[in-house]
């Protein structure tokens, strides 16, 4: 049940943010009162897809079609489809190349404030 | 919270120690996203419940809503297989029925053991009646083919329904047997089948229905069970509204459609099937893993031809790209009637039956052949058809490609554009798959094949099965059956074939969510006014790939309101679209407070298609009233939030 919900607004900062506004809007009308943890909205893309930062691209492929055989709406009898949709974000975002490598930008730049002055390959060690 | 939610609390933890069958919707409900509206007011009351039994409950059994939908979810296993979809192909001229068994797709036949069955309805006196006919219907005869031709059975329905009467495809279709009626209006096109003497009027969906009506009970009588779920396949140009009418003659059957599947990814989804046993006998092939195949379906069949390219690894088909139009054997058949009968359209403009005779007999030797070419290089026509007049000569292939050049033409078109769409080289494509009664039209295998730079096809397929094989193991899959020999592992990621969006300041078309995007899928634009102080404005939605409105079709429309006071282009109208896995469309808009993300008051959710006749007329009675002080238009692309691309 874990990736049950799916309402997954605010995450990205917004280089690769996926329509910030619309969706947070879409979160506004429709989720009121559905709990959300901290945790949840936090979840980078490879969290998503459950895959390393330094997955390759056949990985990450090959973890969205095994995500997509557990979550699709077709094998969860019509349940769950926006986990569906927030796993194929993630993977069109990271299955090309240049919109993987903003993200990983903007994701070490966002985790640079939070683990202090470093380097990228230290941020990779917060993980 | 409504007032009487104290007393609620009290019966809530009993109704929640027997869960109704409600229950698990309402918890779905509970536990996903709520952009889907509430389907009714039980599972209103049932939410709230559970939010009660939440509050109440929480320190002791804070997961009682997760196992509850766990317990329901084996309920559901078990009882499944009473709910299974069967897959249905209507096609232009044939039609079959595939049922997943419990160990393999079955396709079952009628009473004439024939498992692919001609698509009509023949009326007659007060009643009418279908090709597939079975069990205790069985005294019913056959209708033979020249009684078909006779004016007194509809057929090509597929070709028909959901078509404006100002469509090239109705006005075609005048040329068939029965009725065709059109005023050029834009409205929904007359249809008449001659009974006793007399064209009776009736609609492309009632005929669909009825025909449907048929085959549900054909297959009701063979399952022994009630049928109501189904997969049907569809072309991959129908658009929405073409769709809605599908549903609508299903509905009129009393069959639910579970899915509507475009032909070529139902091909897909067989395909991966096939290629996951392939995997699975060759090699431990883990889930995901494997090689990823690409494949490049041709499906041409009597009324409609569909390219599309899916890629297929694990058992799962993405599919890519999908290109479709109106082009099959009729136009194949329509194109050789012409050539052999130039002045083919004289012959029955007063529609009397004796010419209505002569012409079936034409239409009969001019499919066979068609049908003989596809083996042989030449023919022999011999028809007397009957008013004096008979037909003598020989048709040579050459000849007959020549005829049908520009529908050769048009389908290489299709797939360049879907190669290109889905940035595929031949090269890149390790299967040609080709289905469809045309694709065995030599002139349209070498034509496929040469583009894919292949020698030979796909094989392991029956060209006349695959579509609706696919479709019941989509039933299968969808209604949530289980194989342990791993055979339903499987899925087609469908995609959409045209793009949506909404019409713009100037008459221009803005996709929201582009062709070819998978779905489910749920995607937003943020759009500004076009005049100083502007407080509504309407959301025109139109389906197509057109640069302006006019080229696509309008879906429906509603006014956004309370958008703040500001200068033109300042304000900001999100228009937010989102697709479910049954491809139902909503669109979600509102205006946004000034200069913040938050919405300026409650939005609109709408379902598309809204509209039903005469949509021609909307569009143009829109312009006509509101001029253009209601428009939207784009905001420069730097102001957009970015999208993951």
């Amino acid at each position: 049940m874990a990736m049950s919900g799916g309402l997954n607004f605010a995450v990205l900062p917004p280089p690769v943010c996926i329509s910030v506004r619309p969706r947070s809007v879409v979160a506004l009308a429709a989720a009121e009162g559905t709990p959300e943890t901290a945790e949840r909205r936090a979840r980078s893309l490879y969290e998503v897809l459950r895959v390393r930062e330094t997955a390759t691209a056949g990985e990450i492929k090959a973890a969205y079609r095994s995500m997509a055989k557990r979550f699709h709406p077709d094998v969860t009898a019509g349940r769950g489809g926006d986990d569906f949709v927030e796993i194929r974000r993630a993977y069109e975002a990271l299955s090309d190349p240049a919109a993987r490598a903003r993200y990983d930008l903007s994701i070490g730049r966002w985790r640079q404030g939070a683990c202090g002055l470093s380097g990228r390959w230290e941020t990779d060690q917060c993980w | 919270m409504p007032l009487w939610v104290p007393e609620r609390s009290q019966v809530a933890p009993a109704a929640c120690l027997s869960p109704s069958p409600e229950a698990p919707r309402a918890l779905s409900l509970f536990s996903s996203s709520s952009f889907l509206p509430l389907p009714n007011s039980q599972c209103l009351v049932w939410r709230t419940d559970l939010l009660v039994i939440s509050l109440f409950r929480m320190a002791e059994q804070p997961y009682t809503v997760a196992s509850d939908s766990e317990t329901t979810g084996d309920d559901k296993s078990q009882s499944a297989f009473h709910d299974l979809a069967i897959g249905i192909e209507v096609g232009t001229s044939k039609c079959s029925i595939a049922v997943w068994n419990g160990a393999q797709v079955e396709l079952l036949r009628n009473t004439r053991k024939q498992k692919s069955m001609r698509s009509y309805v023949m009326f007659k006196d007060d009643t009418s009646s279908g090709e597939a006919s079975s069990g205790g219907a069985s005294n019913k005869t056959a209708y033979e083919e020249k009684e078909i031709l006779s004016g007194s059975a509809i057929f090509n329905m597929k070709r028909l329904i959901g078509r404006a009467d100002t469509d090239p495809i109705v006005h075609a279709s005048k040329n068939l047997p029965f009725v065709v009626q059109t005023l050029g209006i834009g409205v929904k096109p007359f249809i008449a089948a001659l009974v006793n003497n007399v064209w009776r009027s009736t609609t492309p969906e009632e005929v669909l229905a009825i025909f449907l009506v048929e085959l549900k009970t054909m297959a009701e009588v063979q399952l022994k069970r009630l049928i109501r779920n189904v997969v049907l396949t569809i072309p991959v140009s129908f658009n929405r509204f073409q769709q809605i009418r599908v549903e609508r003659a299903c509905a009129m059957a009393g069959l639910h459609v579970l899915r509507l599947m475009p032909e070529p990814t139902a091909v897909a989804l067989l395909y991966a099937q096939q290629q996951q046993q392939q995997q699975q006998q060759s090699l431990h092939g883990g889930m995901g893993s494997g090689c990823e195949k690409v494949a490049l379906i041709f499906n041409m069949g009597a009324g409609y031809c569909d390219v599309a390219t899916t890629a297929t690894a694990g058992g799962v088909s993405q599919i890519k790209a999908m290109q479709g139009c109106t082009l099959g054997g009729e136009d194949i058949l329509k194109n050789v009637l012409y050539h052999l009968l130039p002045n083919f359209d004289s012959l029955y403009s007063n529609r009397d039956t004796n010419k209505i005779r002569s012409m079936g007999l034409l239409r009969i030797a001019a499919q066979d052949a068609i049908h003989r070419l596809s083996t042989q290089s030449s023919v022999q026509i011999n028809v007397d058809l009957g008013d004096g007049t008979k037909m003598q000569r020989v048709l040579h292939q050459s000849e007959f490609e020549e005829v049908n050049r520009n529908v050769f033409e048009i389908c290489e078109k299709l797939i360049k554009l879907c190669l290109a769409d889905s940035k595929l080289a031949a090269e890149d494509i390790n299967d040609v798959i080709l289905v469809g009664g045309c694709s065995r039209i030599p002139k349209i295998r070498s034509l496929v094949l040469g583009l894919c730079k292949k020698e030979k096809e796909y094989e392991g397929m029956d060209a006349l099965e695959a579509a609706v094989t696919g479709a019941a193991l989509e039933g299968a899959v969808a209604s949530g059956i289980t194989d342990p020999s791993g055979s339903l592992d499987m899925l087609t990621i469908q995609a959409t074939p045209l793009s949506l969006g909404i019409r713009v300041h100037g008459g221009g078309f803005v996709p929201i969510i582009q062709r070819n995007t998978a779905i489910p899928v749920r995607k937003s634009t943020i759009f500004t006014t076009t005049q100083d102080g502007q407080t509504e404005a309407l959301i025109v939605v139109y389906e197509g790939d057109g640069k302006m409105v006019e080229e696509n079709h309008l879906m429906g429309y509603f006014k956004v309101t309370a958008i703040p006071l500001a200068p033109k282009g300042t304000a900001e109208i999100s228009v937010c679209m989102d697709i479910d896995a049954a491809n139902t469309l909503r669109v979600f808009a509102g205006a946004m407070m000034l200069g913040t993300d938050r919405a300026n008051s409650p939005f609109f959710e709408v379902r598309m298609p809204t509209l039903d006749d005469a949509h021609g007329w909307c569009a143009q009675a829109l312009v006509k009233t509101h001029g253009s002080a209601l428009d939207l238009t784009t905001i420069p692309k730097e102001l957009q939030p970015q999208k993951v691309q």
